[in-house]
This record gives structure tokens, C-alpha cells and sequence, in this order.
């Protein structure tokens, strides 16, 4: 187990690599001076040179890069000129919102996933399972900042039961502000989710060891449960792995509806002054935590299924 | 003496783009309203764009946040203008910007992909780990880095859609190419000593190009969610041109008194993604393929 581990870390080191040449070429794709276009044309001189020192983007490409990654394993990114301070420490001071509204959304998605998938599957075909693929067609159609606002005139200014927008402190109060961008984020993924556990728990009920689980006269409930899901669960989790990338894409948008003080509003924000050094530092630091969690998603994978482990 | 080869007339009868779409058409009740819709509203929003008709732009001061009536179906904005008539009017260039920025990487994807498959060794490694480095980046934080590069408006856009989506192509078309590379006939070409080129063009690109369709058309979809997405952050198409993701974002301040401004449009934009869905679906199954959800 350890073994394997070490190997699949050994894999990921290059994609980190990877994640870092991208946030390092995105600012020489800006075409010109990249400080004079942040800052605009009446800019003293002295300023956009400070600008380009900052990001780094003066002398030989390759010692710019060699200076970037030893930056990036420092987590420093520079200074932020929108947040005036450092762009590691902007980071670190909007990371809890993001980091919660994925984990929320990811649970409720989770708890709408399983039983949804198992009654489906078992009932393959019929009315029910038509009208779960209709739904998830209409999902996967919608716009994500659509929904926001919709559930959000419905339960925000209609109902009036839960907050639109803001961030409450407090643990209580982030999740009462946290639920319906954390609903809205849950059905954007769960279809997608829905739709790979169907297909892998049905791939299971037809499998050999379901009729020997029921020959040898288990419960129907015990073959599901037992036999079928643990089955199943082993491509979701791949898939959930490779989802945390649609999770955060989903999480940047829903955070400007929801006007949640997150990295999406950060990044959104970082964008629409140019603050390039944020932006970079941003794309890194998302990209390396989809790296990690898809790692981690390859490690339980090895939990759940001796087979894999080497 | 020449030996001319005998040509089955029943094999060459039914050729051809229109042929073809004539026997997909015949998949079912879904793929045939998928298609109407689709037809209907881009003929709709072409229509007004080459004749003139409709008003996308006129504002009417004496009639604003007007709720929807038989003259305004989906009711008026905050200056007046006809909410309805925007949104039909948008899907063109929606539809068109969808389908480029899924277009070009479907020929990139295609090419790259399945000369990966193909000749494999440093080759395939080298596309592949390219690819890996586009996609260890989330979707949406990608392309709006890529916006931030290129600034506010429709280049950033399109760079970010296509860069986002060649890897998915590649991916696709190099998989299919791994199968197809030990079937019979490609060995047989092969064997005949055609050349390489031809090998690829005219045996293996038919079966390549029938799996990247399908995933073309969800592709599609969701390039103009995020074109969407990105208007609506303010930072795709720029006001007054009429996009979907605009028009709904110009409604949000008034969710409140005129909840029409932002919904309706909304509606209209899952009614399309549902038809090209169903669209897609109906070629998933006419090529015994798998549909959407490939992201």
C-alpha cells in the first residue's frame, strides 16, 4: 500500500510541474507590456517597471522561470496591487469560503447520488429512471449563475428562509449562508454523478458475484448494499476525482451570485482589474489542490478495492 | 485491358451528407424535436439578423420592467427593450460562438489525436502529457485566466474555449485510434501499401469523426454555459449586444420587481441546451455511441 502510494505521488509530481508552466506562461500571453496594460497608458514609467519586477516577467525566460517555481514552492506569488498585500496571503484569507461551499455541495450532491442511483438502477428502464435522465438533461443545460438566482428569488426573497448573499461568520451562521450556493452547486454535479453510479450499479447487479450473493440466499437489500455498491463505487470515486475540477469551475461562478468572499469572487475580481500576479497565483494554487484531491480519490480507490493495490 | 472494379450501386445510393441526415432523422421522436427547436430558433434569430426585422436594441422609456404580456412574451427591461426579441435575436451569435470554439478543436483534437494513437512512442507521449497539463487546470479558472490575459471581450473567449478544448478531442480521438489501429481493414490498407496518409484520411477518419460528433454537440452546450457565464461576470460579450448571459445578468438587479428579466431568458437558454442534448443523443444512438457527460 505504502508502495503504491509512493508511485502514484512519484506520477503526480509532473502534473504539479505541469500546473506551474501554465500559470507561468499565461502572463506572456498578455499581448504587450503586461504592467503597462494592467495600470493603463497615463502610468509613470517607474510604476510599470515596478509592476513587471513584482511579476517577475524582466530578463531571460529561462531564469524567469527558474525564479517562478522556486517561488512556487515557496507560495509566494509576489504582491497582490488590487488587495495590497501579498498574493499568498490574499489567498489564505478567502480560502475557507471556497474550501467550504465545495465540501458542502459535494456532500449534498453525494447524499442526492446514492439512493437516487441504487432506485434507479434497480429499476432500469422504467418511468422513474426516464424521468431522473430528463432531469439530469435539464441540469446539465442550465446555467450555473441561472440557478443561483432563481433559487435565490425563490427561497432568498420569496420565502425569505435563507440569506442571498454574504458570507456570516461563525459556524452556524457559514452554513446558513452556504446552502443554497452549496444546493445550487449539488445539482449542477449530481447528474453527472448519478448517471456513472447507474451505469456502474447496474454493471454490478449483472455481474457473476450478485447471483452467487443471491444463490447463496442474501437479502436483496444486503446484495445492493454489500455486493453491488461497494462494486460500483469504485469508478464513481475515480470519477468524483476528476469531477473536482467541474466542482470549482461551478464554486468560482456561484461565489459572484452568491457574493461570497471566496477565491472565485477573488479570481473574478483579479481578472477584471488584471491583477496578474493574483490571477497566477490562483490558477496554481487551484491546480495543484485538483492534483492533490485526484490523488487522494486514486488512494481511496486502493482502499476500497484490493485489486488495484499493487 | 483495364479491370474496372464493379461498383454496387446499393452501397453508393445512399451516400452523402443529406442521405445521411435523412436515415439519423429517423432515430426518434427525441432527436426530431431536438432538431425542430433548434432549427426554429436559430432560423428565428438568423432571420431577424439578415432582414431586420424585430428591435433588439429599441428602448422605450414610457414602458420599462414591463411584466409579460402577448406584445412582450418574456416582458421589457430596465430601459424598455423587448426581452423576448433579444433573446431569440442572441441565439445566433450564442449558437456561433458555441459552435467554433467546439469546431476548431474538433479538427485540432482530431488530427493530433489520432496521429497520437497512431504512430504512438515519443509522439503520443509528448501530445499526451500536453494535454494533461491543459486539463490539471479547472475549466472555468482556465479560461478566465486566459481572458485576464487577453482582457475584457471576445478574443480571451475564444482562445480560452478552444485551448480548453483540444485536450478533451485528443483524448477521444486517440483512444478510438488505439482500437481501430489492430482492426482488419486498417491492416489491410495497410497492407495494400497505401500510404499513410491515405491510411489515416480516407479508412480511419470516418470511424474517428463519428465518436468526436457526439461529443462535439455536449461540447457545444457547454462552451456557450461558459460563454454565458462569462458575459454574465461582464467579462465575455460586452453590453448592448444581446447575450443570453448578459441579458440575465442586466436582470439580476431588478430579481426582486421584474423576476421575468432574469428568468425567462434562462428558460429559453435550457429549452436549446435540452434540444441539442436530445440532438446529440439521437446521433449517440444512430452511431451506437455514448451521449453527453463526457466533461
Amino acid at each position: 500500500m505504502a508502495k503504491y502510494v509512493l508511485v502514484r505521488v512519484g506520477q503526480a509530481v509532473p502534473t504539479m510541474i505541469g500546473v506551474a508552466i501554465v500559470g507561468f506562461f499565461l502572463v506572456h500571453l498578455v499581448p504587450g507590456d503586461p504592467g503597462r496594460i494592467a495600470l493603463g497608458p497615463r502610468a509613470s514609467e517607474i510604476a510599470v517597471r515596478a509592476f513587471d519586477d513584482n511579476l517577475g516577467v524582466n530578463g531571460p525566460i529561462g531564469q524567469q522561470f527558474v525564479r517562478f517555481l522556486s517561488g512556487v514552492t515557496h507560495l509566494q506569488f509576489g504582491q497582490s496591487f488590487t488587495q495590497h498585500e501579498s498574493v499568498s496571503a490574499a489567498i489564505a484569507s478567502r480560502i475557507a469560503p471556497t474550501a467550504l461551499l465545495i465540501g458542502y455541495g459535494f456532500l449534498i450532491a453525494v447524499a442526492v447520488t446514492v439512493p437516487v442511483s441504487l432506485f434507479v438502477a434497480v429499476r432500469r428502464d422504467r418511468a422513474a429512471d426516464h424521468a431522473v435522465r430528463a432531469i439530469g438533461m435539464v441540469c446539465y443545460a442550465m446555467p450555473v449563475f441561472w440557478l443561483g438566482l432563481l433559487l435565490s428569488l425563490v427561497f432568498g426573497l420569496q420565502l425569505g428562509v435563507l440569506p442571498t448573499s454574504g458570507y456570516a461568520s461563525g459556524l452556524s451562521g457559514a452554513l446558513k449562508s452556504l446552502t443554497l450556493p452549496a444546493v445550487t452547486l449539488a445539482l449542477i454535479t449530481a447528474p453527472l454523478f448519478i448517471r456513472t453510479l447507474r451505469a456502474s450499479v447496474i454493471g454490478a447487479l449483472d455481474a457473476g458475484y450478485v447471483e452467487a450473493a443471491r444463490s447463496r440466499g442474501l437479502s436483496e437489500r444486503r446484495v445492493l448494499y454489500r455486493h453491488a455498491l461497494r462494486n460500483a463505487s469504485i469508478p464513481f470515486v475515480t470519477l468524483v476525482g476528476l469531477t473536482v475540477g467541474a466542482l470549482v469551475s461551478g464554486a468560482v461562478v456561484i461565489e459572484n451570485v452568491f457574493a461570497l468572499p471566496g477565491l472565485g469572487s477573488l479570481l473574478v475580481s483579479a481578472v477584471t482589474s488584471r491583477d496578474f500576479a493574483l490571477v497566477q497565483g490562483l490558477v496554481v494554487l487551484l491546480g495543484l489542490c485538483v492534483v492533490v484531491i485526484n490523488l487522494l480519490a486514486d488512494v481511496l480507490c486502493a482502499v476500497l478495492d484490493p485489486r488495484i493495490r499493487p | 485491358m483495364s479491370v474496372a472494379a464493379p461498383v454496387p450501386a446499393e452501397g453508393y445510393r445512399h451516400r452523402g451528407v443529406l442521405a445521411w441526415t435523412r436515415r439519423a432523422a429517423g432515430t426518434g421522436v427525441g432527436f426530431q424535436l431536438g432538431a425542430a427547436i433548434l432549427c426554429l430558433a436559430i432560423g428565428a434569430s438568423a432571420a431577424m439578423h439578415v432582414t431586420g426585422l424585430g428591435n433588439p436594441y429599441g428602448q422605450n422609456l414610457a414602458n420599462t420592467l414591463a411584466a409579460p404580456s402577448w406584445a412582450h412574451p418574456f416582458g421589457t427591461d430596465e430601459v424598455g427593450r423587448d426581452v423576448f426579441q433579444r433573446t431569440v435575436y442572441a441565439t445566433l451569435l450564442d449558437v456561433q460562438i458555441g459552435a467554433i470554439t467546439a469546431g476548431i478543436p474538433l479538427c485540432f483534437g482530431l488530427v493530433l489525436g489520432a496521429a497520437a494513437g497512431y504512430f504512438g512512442r515519443w509522439f503520443d507521449a509528448v501530445v499526451m502529457r500536453l494535454c494533461d497539463l491543459i486539463l490539471a487546470v479547472p475549466l472555468m479558472v482556465l479560461v478566465l485566466a486566459i481572458v485576464a490575459a487577453y482582457g475584457p471581450g471576445l478574443s480571451g473567449v475564444y482562445v480560452g474555449l478552444v485551448v480548453k478544448g483540444v485536450p478533451y478531442y485528443v483524448r477521444l480521438t486517440r483512444s478510438e485510434m488505439l482500437g481501430l489501429r489492430e482492426r482488419q481493414f486498417m491492416l489491410a490498407a495497410q497492407t495494400l501499401g497505401f500510404r499513410t496518409r491515405r491510411v489515416l484520411a480516407r479508412h480511419a477518419l470516418p470511424h474517428l469523426v463519428a465518436t468526436c460528433l457526439v461529443f462535439f454537440v455536449s461540447d457545444v452546450v457547454g462552451n456557450i454555459l461558459v460563454l454565458a457565464a462569462l458575459s454574465y461576470l461582464g467579462l465575455g460579450v460586452q453590453p448592448p449586444t444581446p447575450e443570453w448571459g448578459a441579458i440575465i445578468a442586466e436582470g439580476q438587479v431588478n430579481l426582486l420587481t421584474a423576476w421575468w428579466v432574469t428568468t425567462l431568458p434562462g428558460v429559453f437558454v435550457v429549452v436549446i441546451g435540452v434540444a441539442m442534448s436530445l440532438t446529440g443523443e439521437g446521433l449517440a444512438g444512430r452511431l451506437r455511441l455514448r451521449g453527453w457527460g463526457m466533461r
